[in-house]
């Protein structure tokens, strides 16, 4: 699928009722899914296959659509810098670094995303207060993907 | 044994013959009988130190530690492993490094010690560290590359450590578990753990360490059936400082050409040649159940490639891939 296609797929989505469509074609699969009414937010485009100028050129779209998302909700999204697994602790034994209604400043950890046996730390960029926590515990996680929303 | 007596260590290994007390106190701006009470220390460490009045002091024999003056011998680096630190005990190299990394250290820095109280693995899991038989050191790195790619690291890492355990003991049959632990004959010799502390954009530093059993002589009785050591697995003792001085020759020019050029094929045919999953049945845990397959090969950005029965290809980057029981 190239550029063309997924900008069609988008307006295509955009124009339909559709809350989330999962598309795979051979190794390529792609996720759309709608964060607001009438916005589908690109948030998932895992290549299956060595593919790598889908993501690359599909990723920076998706990053501009996030922060309107966010701006619109005056939240603001704490996005993946990698493609991993998202750990809310550093042992299954510790506590969450975070949960909803915590209040956080900027560079405290919220988060562990494991790709390779490599260990990303992820802080938070703004002090403020947790609203949402995006995902589960042990879930893949794409590049850019939200994993929080901070209420500054 | 102190950052000073390591250093006066370091000049004697560096010297061809007899260095004078005088020289010494010169260098080091202390008194000679300051430089005789480092001496002293040097030797209740197990270094062999001649004395000789009129000549001075030679270094007789090293101790066989991972500790900056003997694995100094054994670099031809430019940058990786040429500033050390060594500790007989830390909790976790990696912390340790982690600290230091954030206080500014330079790209290369090595943290090594003789033992580790808390060694860490994978999500806090407890790597058992013996004293004084083991390697555990921690590298900081400050990759400009994007972010996306820095968890290839490990994978170079892992070729690293096999081409250095390879070029010490070439009869050992060692393999590369992805992502990254060594095996040999099924249990696990030496295994990799990174830590990056990064902003949106770009890597403040990444800690690589490394762990690896190298002569152990036993192990309890719930770890000898997944885990072995050098000595266990080739019947040879090996030279710990010669094996990690190994590991960043063999490491820095993989980790130059890896910044220059985005792509791994350079590394793919030595990962797969040895790689100890290929061809075999694998489980990887997921959120919801698991996904079960034969492992074909590497994708070109390394991550393992799980072929389903029903010709369903997964490509893992993340998490981990056990035999399927």
């Amino acid at each position: 699928m190239n550029l063309n296609e997924i900008k069609q797929l988008i307006d295509l989505v955009n124009s339909s009722d559709l809350q989330e469509t999962i598309i795979e074609e051979g190794e390529f699969k792609i996720t759309l899914r709608r964060s607001l009414p009438h916005e589908a937010v690109a948030v998932a485009c895992a290549p299956a296959s060595p593919a790598p100028a889908v993501p690359q050129v599909a990723a920076p779209a998706a990053a501009a659509e996030t922060v309107v998302t966010a701006q619109a909700s005056g939240l603001t999204d704490v996005c993946s810098p990698i493609v991993g697994t998202f750990y809310q602790a550093s042992s299954p034994d510790t506590a969450p670094f975070v949960s909803v209604g915590d209040s956080v400043k900027k560079g405290d950890i919220l988060c562990i995303i494991e790709a390779m046996k490599l260990m990303n730390e992820i802080e938070a960029e703004i002090s403020g207060t947790v609203a949402e926590v995006l995902v589960e515990n042990g879930q893949p996680i794409e590049y850019d993907q939200p994993l929080f929303r901070i209420k500054p | 044994m102190n950052e000073v007596s390591q250093q006066i260590l370091g000049r004697l290994s560096s010297a061809s013959g007899f260095l004078s007390g005088a020289a010494l106190s010169r260098e080091f701006g202390m008194t000679r009988s300051a430089v005789w009470k480092h001496i002293m220390m040097l030797r209740r460490g197990g270094y062999g130190i001649e004395a000789l009045s009129g000549r001075g002091y030679r270094l007789s024999s090293m101790t066989g530690t991972p500790s900056g003056p003997e694995v100094a011998r054994f670099l031809n680096t430019s940058a990786f492993a040429r500033e050390m630190v060594w500790e007989e005990e830390l909790v976790s190299t990696n912390t340790t490094a982690r600290v230091l990394a954030g206080k500014g250290a330079a790209e290369g820095l090595v943290v090594s010690a003789d033992r580790q109280t808390g060694g860490r693995g994978r999500l806090g899991r407890s790597w058992e560290s013996a004293p004084g038989v083991n390697i555990h050191c921690s590298l900081v790195l400050r990759p400009r590359v994007p972010l996306q790619r820095i968890p290839q690291l490990t994978l170079l890492v892992a070729v690293a450590i096999h081409k250095a355990i390879a070029s010490l003991l070439p009869d050992l049959s060692a393999a590369i578990k992805w992502p990254n632990d060594i095996y040999s004959d099924g249990r696990k010799l030496a295994g990799v753990l990174c830590e990056m502390e990064s902003e949106a954009d770009c890597a403040h530093f990444v800690v690589v360490g490394i762990g690896i059993n190298v002569n152990q002589e036993s192990f309890p009785p719930h770890l000898s059936q997944s885990a072995t050591s050098l000595l266990l697995a080739s019947g040879r003792i090996a030279s710990r400082p010669q094996l990690l001085a190994e590991i960043f020759n063999h490491f820095e020019p993989l980790y130059h050409e890896w910044c220059e050029v985005d792509d791994l094929a350079f590394v793919l045919d030595y990962l797969e040649r040895h790689a100890w999953l290929k061809d075999r049945e694998v489980e990887v845990s997921r959120l919801h159940g698991k996904i079960a397959g034969r492992v074909s090969g590497l994708s070109a950005l390394g991550e393992l490639r799980v072929v389903e029965s029903d010709g369903t290809v997964h490509l893992i980057g993340s998490g981990e891939a056990t035999l399927k029981q």
